[in-house]
């Protein structure tokens, strides 16, 4: 009886709306047909009632400011995720340039060709530790490749 | 500085240079919604039974902040007065998609999500606690429950979709009658009458099934 029922859901979980066209349904936002056709669906369909519910309560207690506040460290990891792209670039192309740099003069000066070799490598290491040795960069990466592998393998149901 | 409670620049404006990578915009806009995205998992995962930390939510919170920034989410935003809604349906999407990625879970079927809804007392009033059999049952209760889930739907499968979300709504996902009706655009009335007419169906098919002690 249990099997048969999850069964039943996975088959009605298929070509659910998406949020953006559950939330215009919520704000009388979609045509007749359109509404009509969400409806549909959701009459059946356990999750989008969920995402219905949790739609209209979090609007309503955003509007009333009624939600708990988040951590500041949520916030400030959340906030991290635009200065952290933008920081990681600037400081790889700083190190990877200086690299380059060393490496072309230790060419165009024969004199210090060692030296200037030595001082690529070691900008050179520089450039492949700071790109991978920060915790939050690591934290980070990780949270994106897992957010990546999951847009992968999507599931059906939220189609 | 405390950006929650700023209602300038307006969510439209924020989200717009959101879009376009303006990182003032960006502070702001956590500031205002993390709040949302905490709530929407943790009621997710905790409606939904999921044995959880504090760790899987700042997970899952980072993870739909990075969808947000880096593939762009907001721009499917259609009504950008409504945000914290949509916010919350990603957010809680979010977090079925990392419990089935991370921890091999799949989100419970119908009829355990509203056994746990109702075990964990979030069912709000006059829902599914009003039409089920004496809460000790014992070990038939199971049976019964069954019979009841069946007969729910059987009851209501005469009504019009919408109608159907109402009773659904009501019965199996614990919301107040005042706010289907906002949620729905509907008349608080119009609501009432329908789940009357739907427990009163579901109550006569119960006695025909032989369960009477219903409150």
């Amino acid at each position: 009886m249990k099997e048969d029922m999850a069964k039943l859901e996975q088959v009605k979980a298929v070509g659910c709306p998406d949020e953006a066209t559950l939330t215009a349904y919520l704000s009388g936002a979609l045509k007749e047909e359109q509404a009509r056709a969400v409806e549909e669906h959701a009459a059946t369909c356990h999750l989008c009632l969920e995402n219905i519910r949790a739609g209209h309560l979090s609007d309503k207690l955003y509007g009333e400011k009624a939600l708990p506040e988040s951590s500041d460290g949520l916030t400030r990891k959340a906030k991290g995720v635009a200065k952290m792209k933008s920081n990681r670039v600037i400081q790889r192309n700083l190190w990877l340039v200086a690299a380059i740099s060393a490496f072309s003069l230790s060419f165009t000066v024969p004199k210090y060709f060692a030296q200037f070799l030595v001082a690529a490598l070691i900008l050179g290491l520089k450039w492949v530790s700071e790109s991978e040795g920060i915790r939050t960069l690591i934290v980070s990466m990780d949270a994106k490749r897992r957010h990546e592998q999951g847009k992968e393998e999507a599931p059906k149901w939220r189609r | 500085m405390d950006f929650a409670d700023r209602d300038s620049p307006s969510s439209e404006e924020l989200i717009k240079n959101c879009i376009k990578k303006d990182k003032r915009a960006w502070d702001i806009f956590v500031e205002r919604y993390s709040k949302v995205v905490f709530w929407a998992i943790r009621d997710r995962l905790k409606r939904f039974g999921y044995n959880f930390d504090e760790g899987d939510i700042e997970d899952i919170h980072q993870d739909v902040f990075i969808s947000l920034w880096s593939d762009n989410k907001l721009a499917q935003v259609k009504d950008r007065s409504r945000v914290a809604g949509w916010l919350a349906m990603v957010a809680g999407n979010a977090a079925i998609d990392y419990f089935k990625k991370m921890k091999r879970q799949s989100p419970p079927n119908s009829l355990s999500l509203y056994e746990e809804i109702y075990k964990s007392g979030d069912g709000g009033d006059k829902t599914l606690e009003d039409v089920l059999p004496s809460q000790d049952a014992g070990p038939g209760k199971r049976a019964h429950l069954n019979d009841i889930f069946e007969l729910v739907d059987s009851a209501i499968n005469s009504l019009k979709p919408k109608e159907k979300i109402v009773v659904k709504l009501n019965l199996l996902h614990g919301m107040r009658h005042r706010d289907i009706a906002e949620a729905l655009k509907m008349p608080v009335n119009t609501v009432s009458t329908t789940i009357a007419r739907a427990k009163e169906d579901l109550k006569v098919k119960l006695r025909r099934k032989g369960i009477k002690d219903l409150s």
